[in-house]
């Protein structure tokens, strides 16, 4: 079945410190992820499900908006 | 760094689950909040070792701010408009946020505490270092010349000299028994506390 426009993956850039980049190098080493960009997926996801919590209105961030990649 | 299957990295486990709460995943698992069973059960695992960790002190992680790296990943466009939504609420930008998505995720998962390095607190050592292995006995220095010093060589601020560099400077003087202290007309004296028990010895001997 065809991707929804919403769902399509698009890619993100981003600037972060050489030391966090090591640390999320170091769970994948672990196998704590299975890569760095599903590492970093996962730590939107849940920053976005916590931004979620904290809001009153589930309009500003629908059900769904922590599932940020497959 | 090579690239491996989720499939491959993670083991298979097989579990027996009462069927009410398989239930309520496959529940979750509809209303969308979940891709899969499996993501559920992955999430509710590291909630519950998440909350573990939380209670351990984490270690710190020195980071500088002047060595960014660039990290690119793919996420579905509907969350990245959510993401944007969310920067733009806070007033900041998309990488701030996954700075900070990251950095929650290392503490809590790896423990450890990624810490911006002060840079102002590199420029006052620095300053103090060198000012401290320029002062080696006892005298008067002056505090235009000294400041002055500081303000060019050093970059430091009115701030950063009272309130940093000079407790600093005074600690890394007791070290070598000397002490810094400021005359009638703000400039600084640094007394040699050896010399001074040594002239008073001599001064209790003759008496």
């Amino acid at each position: 079945m065809p991707r929804k426009k919403e769902d399509k993956m698009v890619l993100v850039n981003a600037y972060i410190p050489k030391e966090m980049l090591e640390e999320l190098d170091r769970l994948v080493a672990e196998g704590v992820y299975p890569s760095r960009s599903e590492a970093v997926r996962r730590a939107i996801g849940e920053l976005l499900a916590a931004a979620k919590g904290r809001k009153s209105s589930d309009d500003v961030y629908p059900n769904d908006a922590f599932i940020i990649g497959r | 760094m090579p690239r491996k299957r989720a499939e491959e990295r993670m083991p298979v486990i097989s579990m027996h689950m009462p069927e009410e709460l398989l239930e309520e995943l496959d529940g979750l698992v509809r209303q969308g909040l979940f891709p899969s069973r499996g993501e559920t059960i992955r999430f509710a695992v590291w909630e519950l070792i998440r909350e573990k960790l939380q209670h351990q002190q984490p270690q710190r992680v020195v980071a500088n701010r002047k060595k960014m790296t660039l990290v690119s990943f793919h996420m579905t466009r509907k969350a990245l408009e959510v993401l944007k939504s969310l920067a733009e609420e806070r007033g900041v930008t998309v990488s701030d946020l996954v700075r900070e998505a990251v950095h929650r995720l290392v503490r809590d998962v790896a423990g450890r505490e990624i810490v911006w390095r002060d840079e102002s607190e590199l420029r006052v050592t620095k300053a103090v270092e060198d000012v401290a292995s320029k002062i080696n006995r006892d005298g008067i220095i002056e505090k235009h010349e000294l400041y002055s010093y500081l303000f060019e060589t050093h970059k430091l601020s009115y701030h950063e000299i009272y309130n940093k560099f000079l407790p600093k400077l005074r600690e890394a003087l007791q070290r070598k028994n000397l002490v810094l202290i400021e005359n009638e007309v703000g400039d600084f004296v640094v007394i040699d506390i050896m010399k001074l028990v040594k002239e008073r010895k001599e001064v209790v001997a003759y008496a």
